[in-house]
This record gives structure tokens, C-alpha cells and sequence, in this order.
């Protein structure tokens, strides 16, 4: 059911005329083949009687003659079925982290979004985490579904919050944004659960864009990927990071108060900024290395960068790859 | 100390809280970093402590002391030698005090009321005197105070004058802002530093300031020493139509220090000087000084001492006790160029004989009482002596009482076994007025039970048997080694010659404790002479003579021998001058006086009456040298005070900086040179600016506060890693 006008989510906040504009071009294609139910640029990993030849096989009774290719038996008198492999369309689901963790920002709002708004749809005069993911999941999405493919998303945090079903409508993108206008929780995330929880709503192979800061335990993400990995599934981990997590350059003794519940600590962050830094860096290089160990590309996203050049780039190194992997 | 702790605390809570999103890793990183972050927010807990209370005690400070103590003042005591040796005259003319005086005038007009400087002088010359006491601010009072110095005759006590200060300066009610010095001001000749023993103990505590030493070497001169041939001068060559005349020798003792010790002449002239009633107008008493002669003595070179004999001439003399002056010519310092002596003029000695009989000379020998063989000792030639050098009086035993020993100048007791007790007080009484009491043995006694009274009522130191005991074999008489009374002295190169003719058959063996006061003994060690005073050691007048033998050829040989006669004569003759009571000191010293002596009346113009204590001694000290009379109530004179010039005080020989600094060092932890006055009005000026060698314990806070403030920053800056690399 259509939101009212009132409560309908400007998505020009989290996709900026100028993030569409680079990424027009640009073509979202799956590493691996998946599984879609329309024929479209991506490669199927059905081979079947699709409009690229793949390869002859004999021909045995009760095979559908249209397939016969009359050429090779005009030639040889045998009878070859023609196969094809078949282009299907992409399922891209989108797994945003609504945790508390993501509820922080230190951009302010208005700079970020780039189009003069001066606090977010929530009243937010920073732009989070979460402000970031969702705009990341809305020009991936963009991308998705102008090729024609189809495209979901799932809102976690310990649990599944909310899921967009798949889908190459036009209007999936507005619904996309719109299941992203929800708040952050104030819970940790826990990603194996929810990743049992997507698991269990996703039949077909898809390609999964993970959006988190990925604030959790290691072993959590190993087991949850290890998971995605037995299905088969494709990821793109997009690691959320804001500048000042990742520099901390605080100057003056303050409380801190943790996002997701966690005691106040009142600290000269000064004091503690090595080993904080430490304790972070650590942490990212960790998860990437755990991501790529699975064969999954990994990608940090900064706050405080513009979407569309670290996301173009991204997308040119994955769609490199791919074809390197395609034509040798 | 509860402010910085709460400001500590307050600063830590004044921040509005930050959502924070890596809450993890922020813990993570604080888990690890907990213990040494609690240690150096301790640290800088402590360090604000710290400083705050240190702020506030030198705020504090700065609020409650007194305006004076707020700007650092300095309380200084200045000690001025003004010992005999600060007479010394320079090459310029002015002598050692005034420089010390002008300097220290210098200095106090350095000083700053308004800051609450105070200052208090100490005089050195002995004994010690505080001339500005307690320490004042009256600084202009202090420095007219200074004009009022005057050197003394007596030598320099610097540790006694250093404990004064130090005294005077911690009964100061100065705060604990407040410098404290002792300021010592001498040129520490030879002289001045005589008295300065060596110490062994540790240094006192505080600042001591001491002027460099003089260099200059000026010669001095001194008189050291007057003797007369005896104290009591007779007419020897007769009595004049209206006094004493005659001729005598006096020994003058000259020492000299300084200088180069070459060859110098110097003149010395003896005189009289003593006070005599006018003529006519008996109470009205005038200071008269009589030359008696002089010659001029030579010094050779390289001779520090010399002494010489000087011929006196008595003519026209009126009777009465006087000093010798013994002077000599002006020199470098003038103080120590005159020395005195006491001295009696005398037309005769007139001497009391005690005897079972009165002597009479015109008996045959056989009949001889020990009476008349004294008689017969003291008047050798008849008719001539008894009437002029000595005139004898015979007394019988019951006849001895105060009337009739009051014009008496000595007594010789034959018969004291005769004598009743209140004749033993009497006698007593005698002796303390200045009287010699000669006692032998009663010959016809064999228990002599007399001594015990006369030992209790004289209170003399004696001791022994009191029965007569024969010598068995009859023994010689020598002379005894530690004759300290003078009584014999003029007779030392011809007694021992004189004493072995004497053989003795029967002695009293009464002796002197320990031996003190033996003067003749037999060979056995038998006491045969003793000399005490009555009332023992400390008392000062009169004098008594015990000869254990009886004058009677049954006892010795001696009666008949050459020895009586001289031995008799020197002991009145010069035991009279022994006897009278007279007290010759140097300068500085506090004579015990005679029980009786009320007050020390000056015998030269000028200077004050001295009163006497209970405990007979004068009220004030007897700084300088001169002549004093020791009157009782009665108004009647019980002596003379003669006081000399320190001896040891005169030498005018410089010293080194090295013994200076030795010596003060030795008293004090913290000597330092005073320079030159202007060097020293300069030093000051830097002290009142702040005195960076020695600030105020109040700039010292303000300066810790710095300190720590400095280290707090510091502390405070690493305790925040503000420095901290970003990179990881």
C-alpha cells in the first residue's frame, strides 16, 4: 500500500541527480550466472534454448526438434540439439544494517546530501551511517532495476526488520527508499541470524549487497558468509565507515554513549585515540580479509566521500573482473 | 584541597555526552588502556592539588603578613667589634671602629623601613653589649646609635656576641618571610681573634656576613707589665717635712706586635696617679697624676719583648694607696700604651706582736720569748726601724679585739693557745678589711688545740695534727717549689742558702690541702711556712701566715739563725701589700669584689659610679681601663680596682681570609663576604628587588606554583596524548 504524500520519502535525498548521472552508463552485472525468471544480459546458469549458442549434443528421442540444427545434419546426416546459453535477469537484494552503530554521523546533513536539505527525513542534521547506506542501496538499486532486473532489500538489525520482495517494476525503486526511511534501532546487529532469516526468504541465486559497518564480531560475519557461500549466493560488501570513527580526532575529554546500549564512558579520548585506532583498524582489516577469504568483493565506503566515484569505481574493477573471468 | 578535586571532577563532566557508534572498539582500546589512565589522572589529580594549595598558601601569605614581611624584609643584627683592637689608627688617620661605624651606617642606610627592615647592633668588646635591642625599625635611631660607640679596652668575644644576635634575632617577631643576617664588622686582627677558640660542634644555622680582613700591618707597643720591687713603698731614704720620699726601682715589661720588627726607642715614663683629699678639706677628694721618672727603651730587631727597669723617685709623697702608671709614647694604638698598678705609699708598717709578755729586746737571749726574737727579726737595729719602716706593738692575748687591731697593718701571733674565741673573730675581721695575721706554734704547748679554731674561724683550707711533734732526727729546712703568693719572691736566689742552716727539732705538723700555699718545708715534707687568704680562694683581701715552729731555740735553730731575719721582714713587708685588699683585671673581666664593697667609684673624671651587686660584683662591666676605689656602705675604701688593657687583645698583627673564613664558618652554616660599601649598597639593592639568591618563602611558592603549573601542562598534555600520532 502506497505511503501517504505526507509521510513519502524525497529519494532525490539519498540519490543525487549528479550519483544517477555517473552511474547511468554504467552496466550492474552478477560475477557469478544466477538464476532469473526474463531473459536479460545477464549470463543463466541454465543452459537452454536461450539466443546464445553454447554448445551440440546428440540428439535422443523425445527432444524437441525445433532444436535440431539442421545445418550439422545437412552436413554429417546426425542429429545435434543446438544449446544455449541462456541471459537471464539479475536478483539483487540489498541487506541494509539498521543497527545502532549506523545512527552515527558526524557530516552534517546538508552537505551531504548535496541538494541543499538541511536535516534528513527524520529530522536528522547528520548524516549517518545510515543516511549513507541507504543512499548506496538506492543507486544500486537504480542501477539494478533500469537494466531491467530485479531488485529487493532487507532492513536488519539483531533480526530482519523489514523486506522488499524482489522485483523489476518501476516503482521497486520508490518502495526500496521507502522501506530504507525507517530509523536505525538502538540493537547490536546480528548478522547470522538475519542472514538465516534472508536465506530462508531467497529461492533463487542473487546477488546480495551487504551495507553495514559491519560493527560486530568477526567470527558473527565469518559464520554468516560461510552460510551465504553454501547457497550459492553472490556478495558485495559495502563497509559503512564515518570519518570520524575512523580518525577520532576528538580533542577534548567527553562521555561517549554507546548506540546500541552500551555504557557511557567517560574518557579523554586523547588517551585513548592509539589504541582506539588500533582497535578499529583491526577490526576493518579483519572483515576484509575475512570477506575476500570467501571470494567476495569488499569495499569501504566513507561517510564522507561522494557515492558516486568510489561506487563507479567499484563497479568498473567488479565488471573488469568479470569479463576477465568470461573471456579469459 | 577539596577545590582542585571538585574543578577535577567538574571538568570531566562539563561535556555534553557523544553518541558514539565504534562504542566497541572505544571500549576495547579503554579495557586496555584502564590502569595507566587511572594512574595519570591520579598523577594530574595530585599535580592540581598541588599547585592549588601551593596558590594558595603563597596567596595567603601575600594576604596575612604583616606589610614589612609582604615585601621581604630583612631583620639584621650587626655585631661591631669595638674591642681594644678596633683602636688601631690607620694610615688615613681614623682608627678600625670608625670605619666599622661608617659601614655599618652605610648599610643601615641601605635598609628600608617601609619594607619592614629591622635592625639591632651587637657591641664585641667584652663583655658583649647590645647597643640597639630588640631589633628595630627605627633605622635613622639605629644609625644615630652608632655614634655613640666608643672602643673598649677589653678583647673582642664574638661567640658571645653571636649568640646575643642570634638570640636578638629569634626573638624577632618576624614571619617566615623574613630574611635574617648577622652582619659582622672587624678588621679580625690577631688580636680580635684571640678569643675565637676553635669549635667543634656543628655551625649554627643562618647567614653570616663578615667584612674582609684587614691587610695593613701597623707596629704597636704595648705595656705589659708594671712591678714595683714591693706594694707597699716605704720612705726608704726617710720621710720628708710633709710625706714620703725615697728612690726605687720599678720593672716595666714592654711587648710589641705589627710592623716590621726593626729597631725602635721608645720612651717610658712612670708616674702616680690616685686621689687624694684637698688640703684641709678631708672628704673633698681631687685626681692627682705625679711623674715618678722614666727612661727610654730600645727594641732590638726582630724583639717582640722587652723589660726594663725604671728608677722612681719619691719625694714629698702624701701618704695613701695610688696606682703606677707605667706609658709610653703614642703609636698606633693608643689604648694598650698605658698600664697601671697598684701601689701603697707608706711611711712605716706597723705591726701587733702577740706574746705571753711584751717583747723587750733588752732581755739576755736565754730569756727570749718568741715575742721578742720577732721583735728582735723585724727590728734588727734598735731604735731605728721600730720607729720609722716598722713600728712594733706589743699585745697581750686578751688584748686582741677589733678596736685595737684597727691601726694595724699586721699581726704575729706568738701565743695562740692564749687566745679566746672572740679574739679568732676579731681576727677574722681583720684579715677581710686587708690585714696580715702571722701565727706560730705556742712554744710552751705540747697539744696546739688552737688550730682548729683559728682554721673554722679564718676559714682557711688547713689541716694535720694539732699536737707538736718532734723531728726525729732533727731536720733541715728547704724551700718549697710552688711559692704562687709572692710572699718570699724578692728573698728566691738567697732563701735556699739560707733555709739549709735551719735545723729543726719540733714542728707543728698543720699543712696546706693538696700543698697549696707551702712556702718553706722541711726535708721530711713537713709544711714549715704556709701562706692563705682567709675565707679561701676567691676571697681577695687579707692574708695569713702560718710558721709551724715556734720562735724558740727549743723548736730550731732558726731564731738564731741568718734566715729569721729576712724571712720575718718579707713576710710583713711584703705580706702587707699582699694582704690589702685589691683586685688589678683586664678589661672586660668581672671582679668579685669583698663582701661589703657597695659601689666602684671612679678615681679619674669623667666616667660613672659602679654599683655592686649582692653577690659582689659590679652591675656593669669594667670595659675600659682605669682606676676604681671599692667603697663599703660606711664610705670607707676596701681597695683599689685597677683595670689594664686586655693583653691579648693589643696584637694588631692582620690575619688571612682562610683563618677569617675558618673561624666564621666555624659558627656559621652560611658566611658570606660583606664587600665594599658600595659593592654592598648594590648587592642590597638587588635583594630588595626580589633577591633571586635568597627569595622570600613566599616568592619561593609563587615559584614552585610555577613550577608545578609548567608540569601540569605538561602532565596534563601527555596524560591527553594530544601529541599522539595518528597513524596506527
Amino acid at each position: 500500500m502506497e505511503r501517504p504524500a505526507a509521510e513519502r520519502i524525497d529519494h532525490t535525498l539519498y540519490l543525487h541527480p549528479q550519483t544517477l548521472a555517473r552511474l547511468g552508463s554504467m552496466e550492474l552485472r552478477a560475477k557469478i550466472i544466477v538464476e532469473g525468471v526474463t531473459s536479460g544480459t545477464h549470463r543463466s546458469p541454465y543452459q537452454g534454448f536461450s539466443v546464445e549458442f553454447a554448445q551440440h549434443r546428440p540428439y535422443v528421442a523425445g527432444d524437441d526438434l525445433r532444436h535440431l540444427d539442421w545445418k550439422v545434419y545437412g552436413r554429417t546426416d546426425k542429429l545435434y540439439l543446438k544449446q544455449y546459453q541462456q541471459e537471464t535477469n539479475l536478483d539483487l537484494v540489498v541487506m541494509v544494517d539498521s543497527s545502532g552503530s549506523m545512527a552515527y554521523g558526524s557530516r552534517s546533513f546538508s552537505e551531504a546530501s548535496g541538494i541543499g536539505a538541511k536535516a534528513g527525513p527524520r529530522g536528522q542534521v547528520n548524516w549517518t551511517k545510515y543516511d549513507h547506506a541507504t543512499a548506496l542501496a538506492a543507486a544500486i538499486s537504480y542501477i539494478t532495476l533500469r537494466q531491467g532486473d530485479r531488485a529487493g532489500v532487507v532492513v536488519f538489525a539483531d533480526q530482519v526488520r523489514s523486506l522488499l520482495s524482489r522485483s523489476s517494476s518501476q516503482r521497486q525503486w520508490r518502495q526500496i527508499i521507502e522501506t530504507l526511511s525507517q530509523h536505525p534501532v538502538e540493537a547490536p546487529t546480528d548478522l547470522s541470524r538475519v542472514m538465516d532469516q534472508t536465506l530462508a526468504k531467497i529461492g533463487n541465486r542473487c546477488l546480495i549487497a551487504l551495507v553495514s559497518d559491519l560493527f560486530t564480531d568477526p567470527a558473527q560475519i565469518k559464520t554468516a558468509l560461510a552460510r551465504l557461500r553454501h547457497r550459492g549466493h553472490d556478495l558485495i560488501c559495502f563497509q559503512i565507515i564515518d570519518k570520524a570513527e575512523e580518525t577520532f580526532e576528538f580533542t577534548g575529554p567527553a562521555p561517549f554513549e554507546g548506540l546500541e546500549g552500551e555504557a557511557r564512558l567517560r574518557v579523554d579520548p586523547r588517551a585513548l585515540r592509539r589504541a582506539y585506532l588500533e582497535a578499529i583498524h583491526g577490526h576493518m582489516r579483519e572483515v576484509e580479509r575475512i570477506v575476500r577469504s570467501f571470494g567476495y568483493e569488499y569495499e569501504t565506503v566513507r561517510t564522507h566521500d561522494w557515492l558516486g566515484p568510489p561506487l563507479a569505481a567499484f563497479l568498473a574493477r567488479r565488471n573488469a573482473r568479470i569479463k576477465r573471468s568470461k573471456y579469459g | 584541597m577539596s577545590l582542585p578535586i571538585i574543578i577535577h571532577i567538574l571538568m570531566r563532566r562539563r561535556r555534553r555526552p557523544i553518541a558514539w557508534g565504534a562504542m566497541r572498539f572505544l571500549l576495547e582500546a579503554y579495557r586496555k588502556q584502564r590502569r595507566r589512565l587511572a594512574i595519570e589522572q591520579l598523577l594530574l589529580l595530585l599535580a592540581r592539588c598541588a599547585l592549588v594549595a601551593l596558590l594558595a598558601i603563597a596567596v595567603g601569605r601575600l594576604i596575612f603578613e604583616r606589610p614589612g614581611e609582604r615585601a621581604g624584609g630583612v631583620t639584621r643584627c650587626i655585631v661591631i667589634d669595638n674591642s681594644l683592637t678596633s683602636a688601631v689608627r690607620l694610615d688615613d688617620g681614623r682608627t678600625a671602629l670608625r670605619g666599622h661605624v661608617d659601614r655599618a651606617r652605610a648599610l643601615i642606610e641601605s635598609m628600608d623601613e617601609t619594607r619592614g627592615d629591622r635592625v639591632a647592633i651587637v657591641l664585641l668588646g667584652a663583655p658583649v653589649e647590645a647597643l640597639v635591642s630588640p631589633p628595630t625599625a627605627d633605622l635613622r635611631g639605629a644609625a644615630r646609635a652608632l655614634d655613640s660607640i666608643e672602643a673598649t679596652d677589653s678583647a673582642m668575644d664574638l661567640d658571645a656576641g653571636l649568640a646575643m644576635a642570634r638570640e636578638l634575632l629569634d626573638g624577632a617577631e618576624g614571619g617566615a618571610g623574613e630574611r635574617q643576617e648577622i652582619v659582622a664588622m672587624s678588621q679580625w686582627r690577631e688580636g680580635s681573634l684571640a678569643g675565637a677558640a676553635d669549635l667543634d660542634g656543628a655551625a649554627a644555622d643562618g647567614v653570616l656576613l663578615i667584612a674582609r680582613p684587614e691587610s695593613t700591618t701597623p707596629e704597636n707597643i704595648r705595656v705589659a707589665s708594671v712591678e714595683p720591687v714591693r706594694t707597699v713603698m716605704l720612705a726608704l731614704g726617710g720621710v720628708g717635712a710633709s710625706g714620703v720620699a725615697g728612690v726605687g726601682q720599678v720593672r716595666v715589661g714592654l711587648a710589641r706586635s705589627g710592623g716590621d720588627l726593626g729597631e725602635r726607642a721608645v720612651r717610658v715614663t712612670l708616674g702616680l696617679e690616685r686621689e687624694r683629699d684637698r688640703r684641709g678639706r678631708i672628704g673633698d677628694r681631687t685626681h692627682e697624676r705625679l711623674a715618678l721618672g722614666g727612661m727610654t727603651a730600645r727594641f732590638g730587631v726582630g724583639e717582640r719583648e722587652i723589660e726594663l727597669s725604671v728608677p722612681v723617685t719619691l719625694q714629698d709623697l702624701t701618704p695613701g694607696a695610688g696606682s703606677l702608671v707605667a706609658e709610653i709614647d703614642d703609636d698606633a694604638l693608643g689604648r694598650d700604651n698605658r698600664y697601671r698598678r697598684e701601689i701603697d705609699l707608706r711611711r712605716s708598717i706597723r705591726v701587733g706582736i702577740v706574746g705571753d709578755r711584751p717583747a723587750d729586746l733588752g732581755r739576755r737571749l736565754e730569756d727570749f720569748r718568741p715575742a721578742d726574737w720577732i721583735a728582735l727579726a723585724l727590728s734588727p737595729v734598735p731604735g731605728v726601724a721600730r720607729r720609722t719602716e716598722i713600728e712594733i706593738e706589743g699585745l697581750a692575748p686578751l688584748a686582741v679585739e677589733a678596736s685595737r687591731l684597727a691601726g694595724l697593718d699586721a699581726l704575729v701571733v706568738t701565743t695562740p693557745g692564749l687566745l679566746p674565741d672572740a679574739s679568732w673573730a676579731a681576727l677574722r675581721g681583720f684579715a677581710d678589711r686587708g690585714g696580715l695575721l702571722v701565727v706560730t706554734p705556742d712554744d710552751s704547748m705540747g697539744s696546739q688545740g688552737w688550730v682548729g679554731r683559728m682554721t673554722r674561724a679564718l676559714g682557711l683550707a688547713w689541716e694535720g695534727a694539732w699536737d707538736v711533734a718532734a723531728v726525729e732526727p732533727p731536720s733541715l729546712i728547704e724551700v718549697a717549689r710552688d711559692d704562687q703568693s709572692g710572699l718570699l719572691r724578692l728573698l728566691a736566689g738567697e732563701l735556699e742558702p739560707l733555709a739549709r742552716t735551719v735545723v729543726v727539732e719540733r714542728v707543728l705538723r698543720v699543712r696546706a690541702a693538696q700543698g697549696r700555699g707551702a712556702l718553706l718545708r722541711l726535708t721530711d715534707g713537713t709544711d714549715v711556712l704556709l701562706a692563705d687568704r682567709p675565707g679561701g680562694e676567691a676571697a681577695n683581701a687579707g692574708l695569713v701566715v702560718m710558721l709551724n715552729i715556734a720562735a724558740s731555740v727549743d723548736w730550731s735553730t732558726l731564731p738564731a739563725k741568718p734566715l729569721m731575719v729576712p724571712l720575718m721582714q718579707e713576710a710583713i713587708r711584703q705580706g702587707v701589700g699582699l694582704a690589702q685588699a685589691r683586685w688589678r683585671v683586664s678589661a672586660g673581666a668581672w671582679p668579685t669584689l669583698s663582701p661589703g664593697v657597695i659601689e666602684l667609684r671612679p678615681a679619674e673624671d669623667g666616667r660613672a659610679t659602679i654599683s655592686v651587686d649582692d653577690a659582689a660584683r659590679p652591675r656593669s662591666a669594667l670595659r675600659v681601663a682605669g682606676l676604681w676605689r671599692a667603697v663599703d656602705g660606711a664610705g670607707l675604701d676596701r681597695g683599689l680596682v685597677v683595670v689594664n688593657p686586655s693583653e691579648e687583645a693589643s696584637r694588631v698583627e692582620p690575619t688571612d681570609e682562610s683563618r677569617v673564613l675558618a673561624v666564621a664558618q666555624a659558627r656559621a652554616e652560611d658566611v658570606r663576604w660583606l664587600d665594599a660599601p658600595g659593592e654592598w649598597a648594590s648587592g642590597e639593592t638587588t635583594a630588595r628587588r626580589g633577591d633571586p639568591g635568597r627569595p622570600g618563602i613566599s616568592l619561593m611558592l609563587f615559584a614552585a606554583a610555577l613550577g608545578l603549573a609548567t608540569l601540569e601542562l605538561g602532565l596534563a598534555r601527555w596524560v591527553s596524548h594530544a601529541g599522539a600520532g595518528s597513524g596506527v
